[in-house]
């Protein structure tokens, strides 16, 4: 049963991310990797916030282990990482796989402490 | 349409393939979650290797393509757990391995893409090769 669950939020993470990822190219500068930046960012945001929930089993199951876990991508991540690399724009792709590393640890954090917020109040 | 369905039947079963892998005890390394790591970089070799092959090697159908790299490997490898399991690791006192965890992630995750890359380049063509002169007959 657990894999029912994390299969199917898998499916619409994976989905969500092609699709966000493709309207967040077209919107702004193509040449830096915009689209993941903002989902894997966005995605440890959500993953921060259902940790400082009491959700149950079934819950996390499917939105962070399914939904969230397909959502963000690593391997994408480091393919355009390496893309930049490669057209001679080391330091962007340096700059780029540091800052999100950075900024994902961060707003994992955030998102936790606004669902600890959230829970009290 | 179709593309939709490609990407989420290659993420549904990348999603359970990276559970199923993290259920398994391995025994953590110092407390570095290994699993992930793995996941991690075995997929960013894969989808180097399948985006270089797709762009630069050959023409591979556009959905099968689709459901592997941004379905299959998108969902299966993961982002958001790297940075949980690193706030985890900070919270449990382990500062010298929450600094070390991400870190080995991108340098493993880096060379990996690299290696991907690499690997199409110097294999792919002479694949191809092959195949022309198989299908030519010329090996006959």
């Amino acid at each position: 049963m657990a894999w029912v669950l994390v299969g199917i939020g898998g499916a619409l993470g994976s989905i969500t991310r092609f699709i966000l990822g493709k309207l967040i190219s077209k919107r702004f500068n193509a040449t830096f990797p915009i689209g993941t930046f903002i989902i894997n960012i966005t995605g440890a945001f959500l993953l921060g916030f259902v940790n400082s929930l009491d959700v149950t089993r079934s819950t996390y199951l499917f939105f962070a282990d399914g939904f969230l876990g397909a959502y963000t991508t690593f391997s994408t991540f480091m393919y355009e990482g390496f893309n930049l690399f490669e057209k001679d724009k080391k330091m962007n792709a340096f700059v780029y796989i540091l800052c999100s590393l950075f900024l994902g640890i961060i707003f994992y954090i955030l998102g936790f402490d606004m669902g600890k917020f959230g829970m009290k109040h | 349409m179709k593309k939709y369905i490609f990407i989420g039947i290659g993420g549904s079963l990348g999603a359970v393939l990276r559970f199923v892998i993290k259920a398994i005890q391995i025994g953590a390394y110092k407390n570095m979650p290994v699993n992930t790591l793995l996941i991690n970089a075995v997929g960013s070799f894969m989808l180097a290797f399948t985006l270089t092959v797709a762009l630069e090697i050959c023409e591979l159908d556009a959905h099968v393509h689709l459901g592997i790299t941004t379905g299959f490997l998108g969902a299966f490898t993961t982002f958001s757990t790297l940075c949980k399991e690193t706030v985890e690791l900070m919270r449990h006192g382990f500062y010298n391995v929450a600094l070390f965890y991400p870190a080995i992630s991108a340098v493993l995750g880096f060379a990996a893409a690299y290696s991907g890359v690499y690997l199409a380049r110097k294999v792919g063509p002479g694949v191809i090769k092959k195949r022309r002169a198989d299908i030519l007959g010329e090996n006959e």
